[in-house]
């Protein structure tokens, strides 16, 4: 059992790198889609055709593609090293990675909480097969699932925050935060991450719930619920513990696949709520054109995503065995 | 459901509002379902009234409060009688006295538009790709299909914005990544399709007649496999946009003054706290139009599933 696996998560390692490889030479080719060559500092005017020359041999763009493609991904890999931000004058390396940890907060608990709701009521829709309450649920997803994200985020504010004062407009803490003492400003991060969870959570767990209902129905038909019923087991047993193992592997699936969306809807959020992640910078990046900074952030979001996928398939081999041959 | 998703759609394709511009300063921001009688000046710009009556010479206008007496040689229309128009507000006007209406039916035609465009570039990269990957099969199959991975690893707005941001937001810009980004889920299925489809009689023996392989597949393998695309392209339609929502409500989409409902929230969004309606009601509309596409779907997937399962 042990070396199977230790081989399976080499293997998923190995298909991650690759996808790694791959994402990373898509961004370079990103670079060079725009009309005429990246010169992007070229936007001066006052720049002469010499002069673009000269930036031009200095950054190595005379050279054929195929070598800017080798040099570009050893100074990505080997050196981290992806130019300097145009507005913040610090490598962009470290400018995307002081944000991730905001982002992975707001996605890392939205999930949790995506799933958590969506599996809850996946089972409960299940469990009371066309009654209201499943349609209702049903009903209610797809309405869910229908609303733009930012408008959501917009009414969220305008209710909760403008009209009743519960909630703080945005933000990751409050002003004064550094006056407060641990276990308060553990509560004030809280209180400013609820409506962005919120809003982030409301639109997947109607997907979730939707997948999860169908999927358990399908195995919940199958014989050996039947048996498991008969030999007297706990309905409680028999759902969560039979059904749900085998229910499992659609619903890892529909994870890996509902990653890259969870992190586009952050950057929206993120703008909405002024919470200081990698969505936000992307967008700030793009606004002010600072092409390093947005290409090193639409890198790192792939990267997350892979690493989130790699994650998901060990989640999997642990909780499904047949998986790990 | 089919139905329902149809008939909802079919409302939203009247363009008859013109987008005009009433009054920026006694238009601005008005409640819906407000009224204002219009009145038109040789200038061609509008003045909106709360009343008019005769007076010497000309129409006296209470506008704002005041009172003010326009002279019958300004207005665009010089007789008195039919000079001033009722104009309604339905859903109340904008920043600069826009009517919301209009505006809202208009960025229909334009969502739909880019929806629809994005949806079918995506539809035809994808079969092209997920078909040649399934009748190629070997090292192409396997190639393509982690080509496929790998881009589906990236969240779509990051790319998108990206490249709005490198090529520049115009319009055909924003369809054609919406597109490019889309065709993923397509080909995969199509493949999935394909490679089902592949050892069926009718498709043997037309290979076995001779037949050139990418005859064999237009005519005999895609209409087949289409089914389950329609499913998946009318969901997409909804996803597009959604994403195309999000895009101009960050100024990288549509621009304004041409109305999108993305950037009609965008532009109520600083004054949600007093003219809530003009971020509202758009945001409803895109509600409604991905809710009807969705139903589609759904309505669609019904009728198609059992359906495939019988003998003709």
């Amino acid at each position: 059992m042990q070396a199977n696996l230790a081989g399976y998560t080499i293997k998923r390692l190995g298909a991650a790198a690759l996808l790694l490889l791959l994402v990373l030479s898509f961004t370079f080719f990103f670079i060079h889609l725009a009309p005429g060559d990246p010169t992007y500092l070229t936007q001066d005017p006052r720049l002469g055709p010499e002069d673009r020359d000269a930036l031009r041999r200095i950054y190595g763009l005379d050279r054929p593609l195929a070598t800017q493609y080798l040099a570009w991904m050893r100074a990505v890999l080997l050196e981290g090293d992806w130019g300097t931000s145009f507005v913040h004058l610090r490598p962009a390396v470290t400018v995307v990675a002081e944000r991730v940890p905001a982002t992975l907060l707001l996605t890392g608990v939205a999930l949790s909480l995506q799933f958590g709701l969506g599996l809850i009521l996946g089972v409960v829709a299940a469990r009371r097969r066309d009654s209201p309450t499943d349609h209702l649920l049903r009903l209610g997803s797809l309405v869910l699932y229908s609303l733009p994200i930012f408008w959501m985020g917009l009414m969220a504010l305008t209710l909760f925050s403008h009209r009743w004062s519960l909630f703080p407009a945005g933000h990751m803490a409050s002003v004064d935060a550094a006056t407060m003492s641990p276990g308060a400003r553990l509560l004030d991060l809280l209180h400013h991450l609820t409506l962005p969870v919120l809003v982030l959570v409301l639109g997947g767990a109607g997907v979730v719930a939707r997948f999860t209902r169908n999927s358990l129905l399908e195995v919940l038909g199958q014989d050996y619920i039947r048996t498991a019923r008969a030999k007297g087991l706990s309905e409680v047993r028999v759902i969560w513990i039979h059904a749900m193992k085998n229910a499992a592997t659609p619903l890892v699936q529909l994870l890996g696949l509902s990653l890259p969306f969870l992190l586009s809807s952050s950057l929206v959020v993120e703008v909405v709520f002024s919470w200081p992640g990698l969505g936000r910078l992307t967008y700030d990046s793009i606004l002010a054109r600072d092409y390093p900074v947005i290409l090193a952030a639409t890198a790192l979001a792939g990267v997350l995503v892979i690493a989130g996928n790699f994650l998901a398939d060990m989640v999997h081999a642990a909780i499904d065995p047949r998986v790990r041959q | 459901m089919a139905l329902i998703g149809v008939a909802l759609l079919a409302p939203l394709l009247a363009p008859f509002p013109p987008e005009e511009q009433y009054d920026p300063v006694a238009g601005r921001y008005l409640p819906p379902l407000s009224s204002r009688t219009a009145i038109q000046l040789r200038s061609g710009a509008w003045l909106l009234a709360e009343s008019v009556g005769p007076a010497d010479g000309g129409l006296a206008i209470e506008r704002q409060g005041q009172t003010e007496i326009i002279p019958a040689a300004d207005l665009a229309n010089p007789d008195l009688e039919t000079a001033s128009v009722q104009k309604f507000f339905l859903l109340g006007t904008d920043k600069y006295g826009r009517d919301l209406w209009s505006r809202i039916v208009f960025g229909a035609r334009i969502s739909l538009t880019i929806g629809l465009l994005a949806t079918a570039i995506a539809l035809v990269l994808g079969t092209v790709v997920g078909g040649l990957a399934a009748m190629a099969g070997g090292w192409i199959d396997i190639l393509l299909m982690r080509l496929v991975d790998a881009l589906l690893m990236f969240p779509r707005l990051f790319l998108i914005l990206a490249l709005a941001a490198i090529i520049g937001p115009r319009l055909w810009v924003v369809i054609l990544v919406l597109g490019l980004t889309g065709w993923m889920s397509v080909s995969r299925l199509i493949r999935a399709e394909i490679l089902s489809l592949r050892d069926v009689d009718y498709v043997l023996a037309a290979r076995s007649l001779g037949l050139h392989p990418v005859l064999v597949f237009t005519r005999h393998m895609l209409p087949a496999a289409l089914s389950p695309v329609l499913v998946d392209m009318s969901l997409r339609v909804g996803a597009v946009i959604l994403i195309e929502a999000a895009l101009s409500f960050l100024g990288q989409g549509v621009q304004p003054p041409t109305p999108s409902w993305g950037n009609v929230i965008a532009d109520g969004a600083d004054s949600l706290g007093s003219a809530w309606w003009v971020a509202t009601f758009p945001g409803l509309a895109i509600c409604l139009t991905v809710m009807a596409f969705n139903l589609l779907a759904d309505g669609l997937r019904d009728r198609l599933d059992p359906h495939r399962f019988e003998t003709r």
